[in-house]
């Protein structure tokens, strides 16, 4: 895997990790909030920050209600803003499919809470600038978004 | 009732006063306000607390918190209405809420008549009103979602500041107490003939969060309202007037979705759309912002949100129970009907009349990031990291900020000292001043002589370290020492400026001079305190040299 384009001003330092707990619908969300507010802190255009939000937000509930936990990382620098998700979960047997709009395998229960769209990761792609999945039955998914300042 | 300094938010020089504010002399230097304000916008210095005027939202949680009365909030005099010929009164529906289950909309309206006003509005009418209004908007704008309430000020100041993104969904509908405003001074004035100039709308209000300035994100307000009376002030003489009162007239239009309007919920369920939301309190509001800025909630049509507590009903300068102003709300709605008689077809007249209309947009009031330049607030924030896991994380406050992030935070941003936490020192942080020289602030001055705090009491931990006197400016430019209080008897407001810039202490003026309102402005906005006193420079002089400076 490479390690994305370096984008102008350097390549992105980790700044902060936040836990990401399973099955925590009542907390879901508030991960993304807060890389929001730390991104708002830092001056990034409102532009990045909502792109960032929806992002991590969507990355977060996969975490959640798939990933069985992990950890979100958030990476800076003056030009760029990097997310890695990682979780503890099976892993996506099928790439090309879950990144199908439309296809999803969320439960009743998760579509009743209005989840399971299948909209999440193609909904992340199209919020960064560059995406890179990691995923193996068994071995859980890594997820890195980059998002560059227009 | 605390109104000590009576000017209006906007008072004309562009400048922009807190609607709260703490009183240095009754401030204990204790931490209650402090960890009250979820805005975190309170720093105790020198023992002093005060408000932070850019952060603050004027939710009024400082203000409930203090036992010690020191905390003020800014609102018109009642004598204010005696400026005007024609005075109005425009009161906030929850005013109902505050005279028990015997005591009807009318007879409440009929006191107000009798304490003076030329013009009662029936303000349960006009909210009855305004939330057609509100639905016929998003009727007519079916991508707004979801439309937000513009009636709580706290609340849409609260999103310029902390969610710009969404002061597009603010509705922009006059809230009531600025439509009735308009009303009396385009319409109501012209059909009785009356100088406009002598019309005086005063809104009469369970907050101080309606005292806004010009630079306030909201400036609906103006010039429509003539100043904000608080329920607190005229409750006295309106019980007053209520004692033998005769019900001859009807002023009173209204039904319980008007009664009800300002109760957390009375908008929501006035507002006939689908998926409507209300939602009360600061940290509860921030939490539903949160989700909406994060794109959740894409179904909700209507966002009713108040900053206090079962809505205006908790305003902190109600003098009824908010769960008894409940009860008796919910009462009178039963007894009046929730069924609004408003014509639709006049609403929308109004409308398109452009009665409703904004003069000018919310505009957005952002928080500052660390650094304006990323690279820098990148490495603060890293700053603020590392200096954070070094603090003891038990968020006692004695540091005078809120909690440790916000103190690590105020170190880095060079608005706090590290040894300022009392727990850094024990484990070999910077040490105490040496012992046998006693550092004097600007309160103890105050304290042990006397002096009154015209403004800037933010700036009363400030440490004195000798004076100098002078009425050139340039003078003082040239020859002050940084520290030094500064006596004089200029009274305007280069001098706070001068002030500044040499970073004195504070501004003495001596001889009896009180400072001009522009001084006043800019002293409260720069937290320079100016201090006055009858005392001439020679002998205040020598009392400051009695206290070792």
């Amino acid at each position: 895997m490479s390690a994305g384009l370096a984008p102008e001003g350097g390549q992105p330092e980790f700044l902060r990790a936040f836990d990401i707990q399973a099955g925590d619908f009542a907390g879901a969300g508030n991960v993304s909030i807060a890389v929001k507010n730390l991104l708002k802190e830092l001056g990034f255009a409102p532009e990045v920050l909502r792109r960032a939000a929806i992002a991590a937000f969507e990355a977060e509930m996969n975490v959640v209600m798939y990933g069985g936990g992990g950890h979100m990382e958030v990476f800076i620098a003056p030009r760029a803003v990097r997310l890695v998700i990682s979780d503890h979960g099976p892993g996506i047997p099928d790439l090309d499919l879950a990144m199908q709009e439309g296809w999803s395998t969320a439960t009743p229960e998760m579509r009743e809470m209005g989840f399971g769209a299948g909209m999440g990761l193609p909904n992340i792609k199209r919020n960064s600038d560059q995406f890179q999945i990691t995923t193996a039955p068994g071995q859980g998914t890594r997820l890195q978004v980059d998002i560059f300042p227009r | 009732m605390a109104h000590d300094n009576h000017q209006r938010g906007g008072n004309g020089n562009g400048q922009d006063l807190p609607t709260m504010w703490i009183d240095p002399q009754a401030c204990q230097g204790c931490v209650l306000c402090l960890k009250a304000c979820s805005a975190k916008a309170i720093r105790v210095r020198g023992g002093v607390a005060h408000i932070l005027p850019q952060a603050c939202v004027n939710c009024g949680d400082c203000f409930r918190a203090c036992p010690h009365m020191a905390v003020r909030c800014r609102t018109t005099p009642l004598e204010h209405m005696r400026r005007f010929q024609h005075p109005v009164a425009a009161a906030s529906p929850t005013l109902f809420s505050q005279f028990g289950y015997r005591t009807t909309p009318n007879q409440i309206l009929l006191a107000l008549e009798r304490l003076g006003f030329q013009q009662v509005m029936d303000m349960g009418w006009l909210c009855e009103m305004n939330s057609v209004a509100m639905e016929e908007y998003l009727l007519a704008h079916p991508e707004l979602r979801p439309g937000i309430s513009p009636s709580c000020p706290a609340v849409i100041r609260l999103i310029a500041m902390r969610f710009p993104s969404l002061l597009g969904n603010v509705l922009p509908i006059l809230p009531p107490r600025v439509f009735a405003g308009k009303v009396v001074k385009e319409r109501l004035a012209q059909s009785q003939g009356w100088d406009p100039r002598q019309v005086g709308v005063f809104h009469i209000a369970p907050c101080a969060a309606k005292m806004v300035g010009p630079h306030d994100p909201v400036v609906l307000d103006q010039p429509y309202v003539d100043g904000v009376f608080s329920f607190r002030e005229i409750y006295g003489p309106l019980l007053q007037a209520l004692q033998g009162l005769e019900e001859d007239h009807t002023l009173q239009k209204c039904s319980g979705a008007g009664i009800a309007w300002a109760m957390s919920g009375g908008q929501a369920a006035a507002v006939d759309v689908e998926h409507t939301l209300d939602v009360a309190g600061f940290d509860e509001v921030v939490r539903i912002l949160e989700m909406l800025e994060a794109g959740r909630l894409r179904d909700l049509r209507f966002l009713e949100a108040h900053i206090c507590p079962d809505g205006c009903l908790g305003g902190p300068l109600v003098v009824e129970n908010h769960y008894r102003a409940k009860s008796v709300t919910l009462r009178q709605m039963r007894r009046f009907g929730a069924m609004s008689r408003v014509n639709r077809a006049k609403i929308k007249q109004f409308m398109a009349d452009g009665l409703y209309d904004w003069r000018q947009e919310a505009s957005p009031r952002p928080l500052p990031p660390l650094d304006p330049d990323t690279s820098q607030a990148i490495a603060k924030m890293k700053a603020i990291q590392s200096l954070t896991a070094r603090l003891p994380g038990i968020e006692c406050g004695v540091c005078g900020s809120p909690d440790c992030q916000t103190f690590a935070e105020d170190v880095i941003l060079g608005r706090a000292s590290e040894d300022l936490c009392p727990f850094t020192y024990q484990r070999g942080g910077p040490q105490p001043a040496p012992a046998g020289r006693q550092t004097v602030t600007v309160k103890d001055l105050v304290d042990k002589l006397g002096l009154e705090v015209a403004a800037g009491a933010g700036g009363l931990g400030r440490e004195v370290k000798g004076g100098y006197i002078s009425d050139l400016l340039s003078d003082v430019m040239a020859n002050a020492q940084t520290g030094a209080v500064w006596l004089t008897i200029q009274a305007h407001q280069n001098v706070v400026a001068v002030a500044v810039l040499k970073e004195l202490a504070a501004v003495i003026l001596v001889g009896g001079r009180a400072p001009a309102e522009e001084t006043v402005a800019k002293a409260e906005q720069e937290a320079i305190p100016v201090l006055t006193t009858p005392q001439g420079a020679f002998d205040l002089a020598g009392r400051l040299h009695d206290l070792g400076l």
